[in-house]
């Protein structure tokens, strides 16, 4: 057997084994490390100005609604609204931070790096996806911070509120994946945040209960996944809620299933990624 | 013996007319070519924070100063989607030109900075009213408007996109890049939009953000625009006019002087 140290680099040396087990953990530790890496780098916009944002939209229904206005089902607005604001920052933040990470490789080039080593759909559709809610999930505990600054409220199911706005995050996170994918330039990308995932997030029961709205305008929300994301996380801190919340669980747990199918079958068979 | 004739040197006067229309053109053409991102998306969204409204207030009719809140509030949300295109406008494609390198093509020609300055913010300026006529448009199909102060209207509407468009323009010329811009629009603009009063009167507030407000120059904007619109005022018409020359002075000046000095534009 001869030295190692005199052979050149990437030499076939058989005596080093490179099977690549079903998981290829090393490659999924690799890809989400990158990722969260450039979360980090960005902790200041992913952190601080969703915080911002929130306390601003807060002050204007504060001042625009007034305080102590009741909802049709009873609770005070701004308890109502302090869940929606948190959830939607969550929401819209997993969807940018997949979105955006996997064009940006696509339009630079680098995706080749990830698509050329051993890693497949199954390790790398997970990476994206977890760096997704844990960077939603950071952007959700900003505005909820700060939310307590202006409006100190308790939390009555913490455990649920966590698996809620988690399993959220990593639906809305596979989401993005499916946008990065489809999309081949910014204006792809930007035309789905403004006419999808704007609009789906803000349509959902986010400042107003279902009960207040007009039926045809119910009905829309009642089919959106995001309204029962968000119902359910409302249940979490409020203790109240609309839906059962284990409906809510369920819808979410089912569309993020949906989503993440999509994402696995699509990224496998290389579809606007490859070629 | 046959003339052979050169093209020679176009003799440029006073104001470089050609030149200055034809950036002018170029800025104009820049936002259009992508208008779904530029006129059509800060529209979507205007309508659709218009739509929260309507719904978070759940049907109950309420009045602000004896005006229906929703028409109280489409006035306020057609001057933020003016300015704050105005200023994307301008702060946008001064740093995208400093960024990708084509600043050149717009320091080179014999052009002043006072033609420059002028065809940046008019850029910025056409297409913050261009997004305003547009979500009025949109929105008077839902809640017709009425107009009681035609001149006030296209005063502060004018007034109020030349001030951003020069305060985006002062940005994109001071940015290195793309963070510092967002920066800037996310805590600087984009909060001063907000808490301006468009969502409430500014009388209805406690004290201290009473006082706040009126050190904040989109209160100025509003409240007139407002006025032109349902003819309510927070009182304050004739200071908001002077405030916004005094500003458009002031910034006009250090636009100039930034672009006359080459101010991080010429090494």
């Amino acid at each position: 057997m001869p030295d190692p140290t005199t052979l050149p680099a990437g030499a076939f040396r058989p005596e080093i084994d490179r099977r690549i087990p079903a998981f290829h953990l090393p490659g999924f530790q690799a890809l989400l490390r990158r990722e969260l890496m450039r979360v980090w780098k960005m902790a200041a916009m992913v952190v601080v100005a969703p915080a911002v944002m929130a306390m601003i939209y807060f002050t204007c229904f504060h001042f625009g609604l007034g305080a102590e206005r009741g909802t049709d089902t009873g609770e005070r607005v701004l308890d109502f609204l302090v869940p929606g604001l948190v959830m939607l920052s969550v929401l819209l933040r997993a969807a940018e931070n997949t979105s955006f990470s996997l064009l940006y490789a696509k339009i630079e080039g680098m995706v080749n790096d990830q698509l050329m080593a051993p890693v497949g759909a199954r390790e790398v559709v997970p990476a994206y996806a977890l760096s997704g809610m844990l960077s939603g999930l950071a952007s959700g505990t900003a505005v909820w911070l700060g939310s307590l600054l202006l409006w100190p409220m308790p939390v009555a199911h913490p455990l649920a509120a966590l698996l809620f706005a988690a399993g959220a995050a990593l639906m809305m996170g596979l989401a993005g994946v499916l946008a990065g994918m489809v999309s081949l330039k910014w204006d792809h990308m930007s035309a789905f945040f403004t006419f999808v995932f704007v609009p789906v997030s803000f349509l959902s029961g986010l400042f107003a209960p279902v009960s207040a709205m007009p039926p045809a305008f119910a009905a829309i929300v009642q089919a959106n996944p995001i309204f029962y994301a968000i119902d359910g996380f409302r249940w979490a801190l409020l203790g109240s809620s609309q839906q059962d919340p284990a409906v809510s669980a369920l819808v979410v747990a089912g569309t993020g299933a949906v989503f993440l199918a999509l994402c696995l079958r699509l990224y496998a068979q290389g579809w606007r990624m490859r070629g | 013996m046959s003339e052979t004739s050169f093209p020679m040197p176009r003799a440029v006067g006073a104001v470089n007319w050609v030149g200055f229309q034809t950036l002018v053109r170029k800025e104009v053409r820049r936002f259009l070519k992508v208008w779904v991102q530029t006129i059509a998306a800060p529209v979507v969204t205007t309508l659709l924070f218009y739509a929260v409204f309507a719904l978070a207030l759940g049907g109950v009719v309420r009045t602000v100063g004896g005006v229906p809140y929703m028409e109280f509030l489409a006035p306020g949300l057609i001057m933020m989607a003016i300015t704050q295109n105005a200023f994307a406008n301008a702060s946008s494609s001064m740093l995208v030109s400093k960024v990708q390198g084509n600043i050149v093509d717009v320091l080179m020609p014999p052009l002043s900075a006072t033609e420059l300055t002028l065809a940046y913010v008019l850029g910025g300026l056409i297409r913050g009213l261009l997004v305003g006529v547009v979500t009025w448009a949109a929105i008077a199909l839902v809640v017709p408007l009425p107009v009681l102060h035609p001149g006030y209207i296209l005063f502060h509407a004018v007034a109020a996109a030349t001030l951003l468009a020069l305060l985006g323009l002062i940005g994109g010329i001071w940015a290195d890049k793309f963070d510092h811009m967002a920066a800037v629009t996310n805590f600087v603009v984009t909060p001063l939009a907000f808490l301006s009063g468009t969502f409430y009167s500014i009388e209805s507030v406690p004290p201290t953000f009473h006082f706040l407000a009126h050190l904040n120059p989109f209160f100025y904007f509003i409240d007139g625009f407002r006025y032109g619109f349902i003819g309510l005022t927070d009182g304050t018409l004739g200071t908001g006019i002077l405030v916004m020359l005094g500003a458009n002075l002031v910034l006009g000046f250090a636009a100039w002087r930034m672009i006359a000095k080459g101010y991080k534009l010429k090494a």
